[in-house]
């Protein structure tokens, strides 16, 4: 605080904010002890700097922060940062792209998506999405799968996943979808880039695990599911009772590596008290939807149907991602029916508007799915390193939070590999 | 605390520092082994620090404990050079940016009422200790509730973290002679409140 010109003969309110930076050591040595002087002199303010200083002794003593550390888990991580960080290459190569150069490679993924999409062959099954085709057993989209937890190794003795075609609503109108909060496989993808230094083996890329570990904030329709057992009514949300059980949000983007395709993106969140069985399907318009396909959640081969996993842990995340084809630029693509604890939550109709600005938690998540399937070697001919590299780039920004520059960090360190 | 973190002075004017950004680059002039010593320091120093002022925004330690840990990823990403010599408002800065960042985002879908002092006492402490701790927070920040968003904030970085009226300044963006305004005057409004506790 500035001197004070009139410190010698300071006059002083017991309501001089003065007092208060005095008792707390704010004033320079001049101001101080001017109103060092000040208080001497008057009785009012004497009893106004032990007012003052009695507030301060309760307030350090209550607030005295306690011997809280961080989860070993979580500095393991900032340490493992800080290693990445001296490395003399640097660990973020976005780093160098500057902001003129985002919108340039947004236009390369485009330009490339065009590119690649007009040097494809003729998929047969593009343009005959015809009962016969789509009706084939293993194709089936329906992952009545129990989730199978594939054992993470960097080896290839892993299980075959099979792979899961896109099918035609005309033959499977409804999808129930899992709902599966599994989110270990991005932990085991990192160790196998950072610390093995090598690609994971194919087999042992779990999309959907590695998109469970970004919860998405969703621009679209959101739905929320309430108990019923409790009689909630707004009237009782005084009383601190929650009903909440669990929310639903849906977002449609264009599909980054398939123009003519739509990415649904599904968030459940789960509420913080206590589990929930949450279960989902997705109804596709047979007059819209050429074709669909649930991203990730696949079944490994040879292994039998097993129960749909249902169950959401409180305060869990579950993202689902289904790429649909339509036969129009906007309208209803079909709609979302969900339950939460047996009781039926309001459904979500999909509308597809394409002028709609994608949120930047869509863009994040058609990145990890993006990344998630060029490691896993899905959608070869679609998804290269080029695709995954400008979509990053992309994406790259001030704004992101720090898991998801190390996303981004970790996909740099895989383009290297 | 505030329900309604629109009460605290926006983002854009929070700081005269600068959030880090992923995409910064950094060229740091201290090796690589000196880096690594200055961040592993700056975790040992400032760890409960930040956890304890991040716990007063978010009312929940798991979320504390996770914005802690991003603004010690982001230290990482940083240029050490840059924020070695206001390291401490440095990191308060991007721990409280970032907790209201949570605190916004989690307004949006979680129910008010799931926002409670329950989790306030972490794992870091023995079940007894961690009552007690509790207890004690619980306690002050009901009456820290009655004040202003602003009143609040300053007194907690002055009181919890003993920070000076120009570290509060660079965290919060608000003039030194605010500052010390409102605490004068949150001092007040709380001897009024708590008279018998205030008392010297």
């Amino acid at each position: 605080m500035n001197q004070d010109p009139q410190a010698s003969d300071m006059k002083l309110h017991p309501e001089d904010p003065r007092l208060t930076a005095y008792v707390l050591g704010e004033l320079g040595p001049e101001d101080a002890a001017a109103v060092e002087r000040a208080v001497a002199a008057d009785p009012a303010l004497q009893a106004e700097v032990a007012g003052i200083r009695g507030a301060r002794q309760f307030l350090t003593d209550r607030l005295a922060v306690g011997g809280d550390k961080l989860l070993p888990a979580q500095r393991e991580n900032i340490l493992r940062n800080a290693r990445a960080s001296s490395r003399p290459a640097g660990i973020i190569s976005f780093a160098s792209l500057q902001a003129w150069l985002i919108p340039m490679a947004a236009a390369a993924v485009l330009a490339l998506a065009t590119f690649i999409l007009m040097r494809m062959p003729e998929d047969p099954k593009a343009t005959a999405a015809t009962p016969k085709t789509a009706a084939t057993p293993t194709k089936a989209p329906a992952p009545t799968v129990e989730k199978v937890v594939v054992p993470v190794k960097p080896e290839s003795d892993l299980p075959a996943i099979a792979r899961r075609d896109s099918v035609s609503p005309k033959d499977f109108p409804t999808l129930e979808l899992p709902v599966s909060p599994e989110k270990s496989n991005l932990e085991a993808i990192s160790k196998s880039i950072r610390a093995d230094g090598k690609l994971p083996a194919r087999e042992s890329v779990r999309l959907d695990e590695i998109l469970n570990n970004f919860p998405l904030r969703l621009s679209g329709t959101a739905s929320i599911a309430r108990s019923a057992a409790n009689n909630w009514h707004p009237d009782n949300r005084e009383s601190g009772m929650s009903t909440h059980v669990a929310t639903l949000s849906t977002e449609l983007i264009a599909c980054p590596w398939k123009p003519s395709a739509t990415l649904l993106f599904v968030s459940v969140r789960a509420s913080t008290l206590k589990d929930s069985d949450v279960k989902i399907s997705f109804h596709a318009d047979p007059a819209t939807v050429l074709r669909y396909r649930l991203l990730g959640s696949t079944p490994v081969a040879g292994k039998p149907a097993g129960k749909l996993p249902t169950r959401l842990p409180a305060g869990a995340v579950v993202n689902l991602t289904i790429e649909i084809e339509a036969s129009v630029s906007g309208g209803t693509l079909g709609s979302l029916e969900w339950s939460a604890d047996g009781t039926n939550a309001p459904p979500i109709r999909l509308n597809l508007n394409k002028d709609t600005e994608p949120s930047d938690d869509a863009r994040f998540g058609a990145l990890a799915c993006t990344f998630s399937q060029w490691l896993s070697g899905d959608q070869q001919g679609l998804i290269d390193s080029e695709v995954v590299a400008a979509l990053a780039r992309e994406i790259a920004s001030s704004e992101l939070s720090a898991d998801r520059a190390d996303f981004l960090v970790l996909i740099d360190q895989s383009l290297h590999l | 605390m505030p329900e309604n973190s629109e009460n605290f002075p926006k983002l854009s004017q929070a700081s005269p520092v600068d959030p880090v950004s992923p995409v910064d680059s950094f060229e740091t002039k201290l090796s690589p082994a000196d880096r690594e010593k200055f961040i592993e320091k700056a975790l040992t120093d400032y760890e409960s620090p930040l956890i304890g002022y991040a716990i007063t925004i978010l009312h929940d330690h798991d979320l504390a404990r996770d914005v802690v840990q991003d603004t010690f990823v982001r230290l990482c990403q940083q240029d050490i050079e840059k924020v070695r010599g206001n390291l401490k408002s440095w990191l308060f800065t991007v721990c409280r940016n970032r907790a209201l960042d949570v605190l916004r985002k989690d307004k949006r879908t979680q129910p008010l009422e799931e926002i409670r002092w329950k989790k306030v006492a972490g794992p870091g402490l023995q079940p007894d200790e961690s009552s007690l701790h509790e207890e004690r927070i619980a306690h002050v920040m009901g009456h820290l509730d009655r004040l202003t968003a602003n009143q609040r904030e300053v007194i907690i970085l002055k009181f919890q973290q003993d920070l000076s009226y120009q570290d509060i300044h660079r965290i919060t963006g608000l003039t030194t002679g605010n500052i010390g305004f409102l605490i004068h005057t949150g001092l007040k409004r709380l001897r009024e409140i708590i008279p018998e506790d205030l008392r010297p």
